[in-house]
């Protein structure tokens, strides 16, 4: 059914194709190969897992619009992009479940679908940028779209990050022994340690690529770090709800265990300049 | 590439023709199709499993296949959980008795066993169970 000037158009999707499903892996597979993400699929809540996927569309919609694996010009374009990259995502998955008998055919529906949903979105936010990272060709437009993100574009890049990041840390039982273990006193230094970081990051690496950091000091503090460490706490606190590490615990432990997955969404916030 | 080396001035004037409206590969449309339907499918089922009846674990042990294992008896061993909730660290005892007389214990502990799932392991005897009653019981589990 392919016209024949259609050939090239479709050999070049092809081989964007084939550049995501290489992100997907080598985003997800720490995740991938982590047995807290297997065991979540299947016991953590389901609405929450489905509210977690709704999460994840608009999330991939954005991204394809800064980074897509594949030069967009429409909003209709963006939202092929964020669905097909789900589609790489799922395929990518469901690959290396099964090759590492993580998922096999004597485990229910409901088991496999589970561990799958959950490692999908990971996967996916990886073919998504795999154009920016793997690929030479970064379109001009998203490139110049990523230098003229606007305020809002700004803090979007910065809580995907911060969500990529944390994410990848936050399945794992460490986030809620760490906090255990830190005093209250450690907590406060580490959330100091981590607006300094942050503030470094945004200061020397710049916003808008390679930029000049814009405004004053004070400026870029107040708009830049401590919205973005806000935006890093929040996204922290969201997936640990979703995982539901925020049940049956005390409020104090959970500003602790928000501020310790905090560092790595702070990291991931100050790092979505870089990556993208 | 090769494409704007061509002499064929009639293909030169139709590709820019339709450069500034870019045609939508047949892929593209194949490949966002499949992500759309994985998405409706994947909520959908988990959106079916959120609002089926979420109920206690409901966990059974059973015996499987008996095997001589360098001098000892295996019994295999299969947990299903009815229950719309997941079980972790489900202790499975099992006994073997003779006259209501408890003639050998053995007991091993599954890290998980899913809502609506199975999990499987084995139990060690020095006596041959099927010579005794064999008594499997899930004692005990945590909420992960």
């Amino acid at each position: 059914m392919l016209r024949r000037h259609g050939i090239e158009e479709n050999r070049q999707y092809a081989l964007g194709l084939a550049r995501a499903f290489g992100g997907a892996i080598i985003f997800a597979f720490p995740l991938l190969m982590t047995m807290e993400m297997w065991w979540l699929g299947f016991y953590m809540d389901r609405l929450r897992l489905a509210i977690f996927l709704l999460t994840a569309l608009p999330l991939l919609v954005g991204l394809s619009y800064y980074a897509g694996f594949e030069d967009t010009f429409r909003w209709r374009d963006d939202l092929m992009d964020a669905l097909s990259a789900y589609a790489v995502g799922f395929i990518a998955v469901v690959a290396v479940l099964t090759l590492m008998s993580i998922i096999t055919l004597d485990q229910t529906w409901r088991e496999i679908v589970g561990k799958i949903t959950l490692l999908v979105v990971p996967a996916s936010m990886g073919a998504t940028l795999a154009r920016s990272q793997l690929g030479g060709a970064k379109s001009a437009e998203s490139e110049q779209r990523e230098r003229q993100a606007s305020y809002a574009g700004e803090l979007f890049l910065m809580m995907a990050g911060a969500l990529f990041v944390a994410f990848n840390v936050a399945p794992t039982e460490e986030m809620i022994l760490i906090a255990y273990m830190m005093t209250e006193w450690h907590t406060l230094a580490l959330a100091v340690a981590s607006l300094v970081m942050l503030h470094a990051f945004v200061y020397t690496v710049g916003f808008g690529g390679q930029e000049d950091y814009p405004g004053s000091f004070f400026s870029v503090l107040l708009r830049f770090t401590i919205v973005g460490y806000a935006i890093a706490l929040l996204v922290s606190l969201y997936v640990l709800w979703t995982f539901g590490r925020t049940d049956a615990i005390g409020i104090i432990e959970i500003a602790k265990i928000t501020i310790v997955l905090g560092f790595p969404g702070a990291l991931g916030a100050a790092l979505a300049r870089l990556v993208l | 590439m090769s494409d704007r080396n061509l002499p064929d001035k009639h293909r030169d004037a139709h590709q820019k023709g339709r450069a500034p409206e870019k045609k939508t590969p047949a892929l593209e449309w194949i490949a966002s199709a499949l992500g759309l339907i994985l998405v409706v499918g994947v909520l959908g089922l988990i959106l079916y499993d959120a609002f089926d009846e979420d109920t206690l674990p409901q966990l059974k042990a059973q015996a499987g296949p008996i095997t001589l294992v360098n001098g000892r008896y295996l019994v295999q061993i299969i947990v299903r959980n009815h229950g719309g909730s997941s079980a972790a660290a489900v202790n499975v005892q099992g006994t073997l008795k003779r006259d209501g007389k408890t003639i050998e214990r053995s007991s091993t502990t599954f890290d998980y066993v899913p809502a609506h799932s199975n999990a499987k392991g084995g139990l060690f005897f020095t006596q041959d169970p099927r010579a005794y009653e064999l008594q499997l019981e899930a004692k005990a589990y945590m909420e992960p």
